[in-house]
């Protein structure tokens, strides 16, 4: 970067937009001032990074008026954990801080993952469509596309060994207009640049047969065979668990608050429950791993958080459900720059029609609130390529925080002037495919940083004890497990057909939950239509018997206690 | 291994009141009934239904949710029938000469027979997320039902200043529950004009309590991260719409949903019944026979009801018609209504199947007052009956003797003024 570039950029923004300072720190830029639109810092931060002159961008430029939330963090103040040392400290218990636990446990490492909520993958590991992408948007250049790419060829093994469904059902782009066909041609190149294998164009006919829902206008298709699905939140949970299996450590409900430096080294880890002192801190803090980054004096990105929203449709609505995620040409990005996917209609690995998402900047990081605009935006939006859809089918719908840096792409590397950190951020989408590959690179990375070669764990296994879902079992298996254990055919939640044998297995899984929201997320209990309205009572009432907790005292999710006490004692007429 | 199968003549699915009936008029009429229920007890959602107000009709008496189910069950234990409890259907297959289902209990997976099936599957809540209530998904968004089963069967308070959103039977009785228990309830909100449940209830459970009742005004959004700390209410203009400017914003603990009821029909719809838009529940002819041969429904499952007398009364007519179990030919004449009336159930008539003193239900639109049901059968009017008063929340009954009518082709239902 020289100085030209600098003066370049400030005049630019100088035109458009009062009081920003550019200056620079080594090869970043950094921005500063303030402005009264959220939209404008966004833009501006866009702008540096669009020059592609600098290593990255800091963008300090505040909002008039509005006193940035704090994190969330846990009401625990403890010393359990004060005084552990450790190898590595990974920060974020979403997928790719447990993909990064689980790469760790393969060697002999001291592997400790802290996450601040009560359970994993709460944040956007658990807030999207939970697909696996081939990447046709994305420039080979492209970090996500390296990490996409190289994921695409373990992911269906490493998802099979941790018994976790992975579904290939494949994604088709449907095209309204003849004319499209003349981009046939590079969209076969690009396809081939990016290693996409099984690229199928359909005519209508054959669309027709394969995705008989979609809009009558579709005039051809193209689909590409590896798409797939999976469940995001299990898939982490999934990791993590296997990891703790082969030694790794999860500390829930403990926030990273303060990082000790000592020149350019990290000393120290102050969390709510003790200081920990690892040898390598690794950052896969998503939305705040920028201010992780800055606590390290490490800083050379920014995180603009982009919110999206999904909704989550019946899945007996069998007259939209397709065979393959669908999105129509032209349809899609209403993101100007199209950083993220478009969307779609993708049928979930439970096979629920998920419609989505929307992308809108935000100042606010956890913001996980819908509204109706949002709603209604997925709604119109894909009734291009599902012109059946209907509103009335929506049983649930969700807001997440996609970690965007203004480069748009991932931060996987070293730290830059800090020793000791190994950063794994910026990730957005597809950070669900990318998360396997992310993790080896880490691990790459912190042997570098340690200068070591890390030994191999002799006792590593992928052998995680978890039943498949009872429904999915055929009748005599199912017998068999219901004869050893009565439990398995008593039926808790009517809409997905959970038994309550199915509920205390997941509250005993190597790493233990308590919540209501963390047995939903886990076996599906009150994910059906119902929401739970049947099903809630009965789950409370088991992680009651089953944890020793009392009735009162059972959270559906954080510290939201369901309950607030006892009715008043004795008669009433009510 | 060889597995015989058990054979039933009538198999009834789902133990509240209209399975009751069903299972004892079956029986009563010498079948062989096989009763499955989900839950370790009979009685459906009557066994958290303590207040009073059932079996005025049926039993001539105020009884509670628990005693109308007691009257039921004692009853039923004098037939002789098979009760299967804490069971679950997974999954019915259609055969020519009947249907196996498959079921789930503790004592592990089996395959049952049945020649007729009865549907008394009862219906669930409409949730906050169907009525699109934006904002965070805190504890303390719940059901009423789900509130009642806190209240009355674990005798947890699940809030101690709440709203209530929705003016339905439910709403108002947990309105006055909470009130009883020491919780506050700041308001009930209808987002129609008209209240949505029974006069009676606006009475004794609002009125008697001095909980306002606010309509025309919903909740639009909830607030807090773990658990609810506000809610937002707006006024709605007549399209139900939310007025921007009238946004009010109330601290409190929980809201309470009271916004609707489902016929519950996903195993009909496996077997595929055909079920009506209108009601939710399956299209049904005066035998209360779906669309699929020997396939019965009744109860809430097909279409919801305000009192447990008439969910008992459709099981009764159910249970006795699936044990004559007689299919001849059938001729399905649809019963169309005019644009005053929501829906008339049964929704279709067998004119080859017996036509005297059926019993039909239906509600009208909007609250109407000085109207004559016409029906006419061929264009002739053949029953007149005066209403000074109709309301929706409240569904009319009416038994009709179409046996006198020649070659029914049409059948017409009406909501005309009254001539004076």
């Amino acid at each position: 970067m020289e100085n030209k570039d600098i003066i370049r950029l400030q005049k630019k923004i100088s035109k458009l937009y009062k009081n920003i300072k550019v200056s620079s720190k080594e090869d970043c830029v950094v921005l500063k001032g303030e402005l009264d639109n959220w939209s404008d810092i966004v833009n501006i931060g866009l702008m540096a990074a669009a020059t592609k002159k600098f290593y990255g961008v800091i963008n300090e430029i505040k909002l008039k008026g509005y006193k940035e939330a704090p994190m969330r963090i846990s009401d625990i103040k403890d010393n359990k954990y004060d005084g552990i040392e450790c190898d590595v400290l990974i920060v974020g218990g979403g997928i790719i801080g447990s993909a990064i636990l689980h790469e760790f446990s393969k060697y002999n490492v001291n592997a400790i993952l802290i996450e601040k909520e009560n359970d994993l993958a709460l944040q956007a590991s658990s807030r999207n469509d939970g697909c696996i992408h081939v990447g046709i948007d994305l420039s080979n250049k492209s970090k996500k596309w390296y990490y996409l790419n190289r994921s695409l060829e373990i992911y269906e093994k490493l998802a099979n060994d941790l018994k976790i469904n992975y579904r290939k059902d494949g994604q088709t782009i449907v095209f309204t207009k003849n004319f499209q066909r003349l981009l046939l041609p590079f969209l076969k190149i690009k396809a081939k640049e990016n290693n996409i294998k099984e690229v199928h164009v359909l005519n209508k006919k054959e669309l027709e047969k394969l995705e008989p829902n979609t809009t009558p206008y579709a005039k051809f298709a193209v689909k590409f065979g590896n798409g797939a699905v999976i469940c995001p939140y299990n898939m982490t949970i999934a990791l993590a668990e296997n990891a703790v299996l082969n030694g790794g450590k999860v500390f829930l409900e403990t926030s990273l608050l303060d990082i000790n430096m000592e020149g350019d080294i990290i000393k120290s880890v102050v969390t709510n429950r003790g200081i920990i002192y690892p040898k390598v801190l690794i950052n896969a803090a998503g939305v705040f791993s920028d201010k992780i980054a800055k606590m390290a004096n490490d800083q050379f990105f920014t995180i603009h958080p982009r919110k999206g929203t999904n909704a989550i449709l019946d899945k007996k609505s069998k007259r939209y459900l397709s065979n393959s995620s669908i999105a129509v040409l032209g349809s899609s990005a209403n993101h100007k720059t199209s950083h993220s996917k478009g969307g779609g209609v993708v049928p979930t690995i439970d096979y629920n029609p998920l419609v989505g998402p929307t992308a809108h900047e935000t100042p606010f990081r956890e913001d996980f609130t819908t509204d109706i605009q949002a709603i209604n935006e997925v709604m119109s939006k894909h009734v291009s390529s599902m012109p059946k859809l209907s509103k009335n089918d929506i049983i649930t719908y969700f807001s997440g925080i996609r970690a965007a840096t203004y480069e748009e792409d991932f931060i996987v590397q070293k730290g830059k002037w800090t020793k000791n950190i190994v950063h794994a951020a910026g990730i957005q989408s597809p950070g669900i495919t990318a998360a396997p590959a992310i993790a080896e690179d880490i691990v790459k990375f912190t042997q570098e940083v340690l200068n070591t070669k890390f030994t191999k764990n002799p006792k590593f296994s992928y052998k995680r004890d978890i039943k498949t879902p009872l429904r999915e079992l055929d009748n005599e298996t199912r017998n068999k497990y219901i004869l050893e254990n009565p439990d398995y055919g008593q039926i808790i939640c009517r809409c997905e057909e959970i038994s309550k044998g199915e509920v205390i297995d997941a509250l005993n899984r190597p790493i233990p939950v308590n919540t209501i929201s963390g047995i939903k997320r886990r076996v599906r209990a009150g994910m059906g239509r119902c929401q739970g309205s049947f099903c809630e009572p009965q789950v409370l009432k088991i992680i009651s018997e089953n944890k020793g907790i009392s009735l009162e005292n059972v959270k559906k999710k954080g510290n939201g206690k369901v309950l607030v006490g006892d009715i008043k004692d004795g008669d009433s007429n009510g | 291994m060889v597995i015989v199968m058990d054979k039933y003549d009538v198999i009834v699915i789902g133990g509240g009141p209209a399975g009751l009936a069903a299972s004892k008029s079956a029986c009563k009429n010498n079948s062989n009934v096989l009763l499955i229920e989900r839950e370790a007890k009979l009685g459906g959602i009557l066994k958290q239904c303590i207040h009073d107000g059932f079996g005025v009709t049926r039993f001539k008496q105020k009884l509670s949710g628990p005693e109308y189910a007691n009257l039921e069950i004692e009853q039923l234990k004098k037939e002789k029938i098979t009760i299967s409890l804490l069971t679950f259907v997974t999954k019915i297959k259609k055969l020519e000469s009947g249907f196996i289902l498959t079921l789930v209990n503790r004592e592990g997976v089996k395959e049952v027979f049945g020649k007729n099936l009865i549907l008394a599957t009862g219906c669930r809540e409409r949730t906050s997320k169907q009525v699109f209530i934006q904002g965070t998904n805190p504890a303390g968004v719940i059901s009423a039902g789900t509130a009642q089963y806190y209240i009355n069967i674990l005798g947890k308070m699940p809030t101690k200043k709440c709203v209530i959103l929705g003016s339905g039977d439910i709403g108002l009785i947990m309105a006055r529950r909470i009130t009883l228990e020491g919780g506050k309830v700041i308001g009930v909100y209808e987002a129609k004009s008209t209240p949505g449940g029974l006069t009676r209830n606006i009475v004794q459970c609002l009125n008697d309590f001095s909980i306002p009742l606010y309509l025309s005004k919903t909740v639009t959004r909830v607030f807090g991260e773990d658990r609810l700390e506000a809610v937002e209410v707006c006024k709605v203009d007549e399209r139900m719409q939310p007025i921007a400017d009238t946004k009010e914003i109330i601290k409190c603990d929980a809201l309470i949903l009271s916004v609707g009821l489902i016929p519950e029909n996903e195993l009909a719809e496996s077997i595929e019944v055909e079920i009506s838009k209108r009601t939710k529940g399956p299209k049904v002819d005066q035998t209360l026979m779906t669309s699929v041969d020997n396939v019965y429904s009744c109860g809430n499952a097909l279409h919801v009801n305000d009192l447990a007398d008439y969910v008992s009364e459709s099981g009764e007519i159910a249970g006795k018609n699936a044990a004559l179990n007689k299919v001849n030919n059938r001729n399905l004449v649809k019963v169309t209504v005019d644009d005053k009336i929501a829906y008339v159930v049964p929704s279709h008539i067998d004119t080859n199947k017996p036509l005297k003193d059926i019993v039909f239900y239906f509600r009208s639109k909007n609250v109407l007052e000085n109207k004559v049901l016409h029906i006419c059968v061929n264009d002739k009017q053949i029953y007149t009956k005066r209403f000074n008063n109709i309301r929706p929340p409240e569904m009319e009954r009416v038994v009709v003797n179409l046996g006198e009518c020649e070659k029914i082709e049409k059948i017409v239902f009406k909501l005309l003024e009254v001539i004076k």
